[in-house]
């Protein structure tokens, strides 16, 4: 199973929780500086009722992009990645898991791979974990991933085919138990 | 901590919408000339007991947050990349487990066990055979040679220490530092790990 990327939630949460840990932080520090003032500041609410209008557009607008961040954010976290089939023309269609397995061979020929697993997640765009054996030689794979990668990208006639790849090493062979 | 992350996000992204819709219907309603949804006491003073309650509340909550974001990452060592917009890595524990092959190959080396993290390698190894100076000059240049011929784009640093009863015979000032029961120990995959070991892992020698 090769794993998408989780930066987008790490950082949606990461930033939550600085400002959760700020705004509670900066709470109990003036309450224990025995600050005697109300937690509505009359100063503030005085600033806030000369510049209404502008305070409520800003308002409004913070609330649109919390709703819209926020949406996205569980979107995101709860449907599955899709896996996008590639259109070349209007009556020409590649799927997706077409173009997975015409990778998966070609790059399973490569000497030094056991095996290989491969995913469409772009238009187009590839990720793959490769499973080299044991004593293969690294530099090797590693310089004849580029040319699987440009015959894949003349076969899709494209100039560009992000990849992202996993290598696992020296992989313990699979023993079949009789 | 990545499924952890995977599961509350759902809730963490409705929570944050729903704040929003919160607000802007607060702020649509008192713009209609009623007054607050949102009710805050104006009584309610900053050393009210209920703002450190609120507050330390907040404050963990956050923190806790803030921890699973950074747990939650990939643990990865980067590789050159073969070409524009490619991207090659490699787990911690696949370059642990070659040059932990290559250590045992060694002759001499009977046990060996590897924590890899992206900036440095260590082994121990033992060897009945061997002491300390004579064999840990040796292992360095096999583990140096196994991450040069691996296109790794920035080298991790190596550090090799051999335990050796041979070494404990001859009162070696070395000796007392590395004693064999905590070898094995250290290299358990629950030991507490330092701030540097982004990316670590252990593999048990035979």
């Amino acid at each position: 199973m090769i794993a998408r990327s989780y930066r987008t939630e790490r950082v949606c949460a990461a930033i939550l929780g600085l400002i959760a840990l700020l705004v509670g932080a900066g709470a109990v520090v003036l309450n224990a500086r025995r600050e005697d003032r109300p937690l509505l500041d009359p100063t503030a609410l005085a600033w806030a009722r000369d510049h209404l209008l502008q305070v409520r557009i800003g308002a409004l607008i913070v609330g649109l992009f919390l709703v819209v961040v926020g949406l996205r954010w569980a979107w995101r976290a709860a449907t599955p990645e899709r896996h996008p089939d590639l259109v070349l023309d209007h009556h020409l269609v590649v799927t997706s898991s077409a173009l997975a397995d015409a990778v998966k061979s070609d790059v399973e020929q490569v000497d030094g791979v056991t095996s290989a697993q491969v995913k469409v997640i772009g238009e187009p765009a590839l990720r793959m974990k490769l499973t080299l054996r044991q004593g293969a030689d690294v530099r090797a794979v590693w310089r004849e991933l580029d040319g699987v990668l440009g015959r894949a990208r003349d076969t899709l006639g494209v100039s560009v085919l992000p990849t992202a790849i996993r290598l696992d090493l020296a992989a313990r062979a699979r023993q079949r138990v009789r | 901590m990545r499924a952890f992350l995977r599961l509350i996000s759902p809730v963490l992204g409705l929570a944050v919408a729903a704040a929003g819709v919160l607000l802007i219907a607060d702020i649509a309603w008192h713009w209609a000339g009623n007054g607050h949804l949102v009710q805050v006491p104006r009584d309610l003073s900053w050393t009210d007991d209920r703002v450190r309650t609120v507050g330390l509340v907040t404050a963990v909550a956050g923190l806790l947050l803030l921890l699973v974001a950074m747990t939650a990452r990939f643990r990865y060592v980067r590789l050159h990349d073969p070409s524009d917009q490619v991207v090659v890595t490699t787990t911690p524990t696949a370059l642990a487990r070659v040059v932990g092959h290559r250590v045992r190959a060694e002759e001499g080396v009977s046990s060996a066990s590897v924590t890899v993290s992206r900036r440095k390698i260590r082994v121990r190894a033992t060897s009945a055979l061997h002491d300390e100076a004579s064999l840990r000059p040796r292992l360095l240049d096999v583990v140096r040679e196994t991450v040069e011929s691996l296109p790794i784009a920035k080298a991790p640093k190596v550090s090799v220490v051999v335990s050796s009863p041979k070494d404990r015979r001859s009162a070696h000032p070395i000796d007392h530092r590395i004693p064999d029961q905590s070898t094995s120990g250290r290299s358990a995959p629950g030991r507490p790990k330092s701030s540097d070991d982004l990316a670590t892992t252990g593999t048990e020698g035979r």
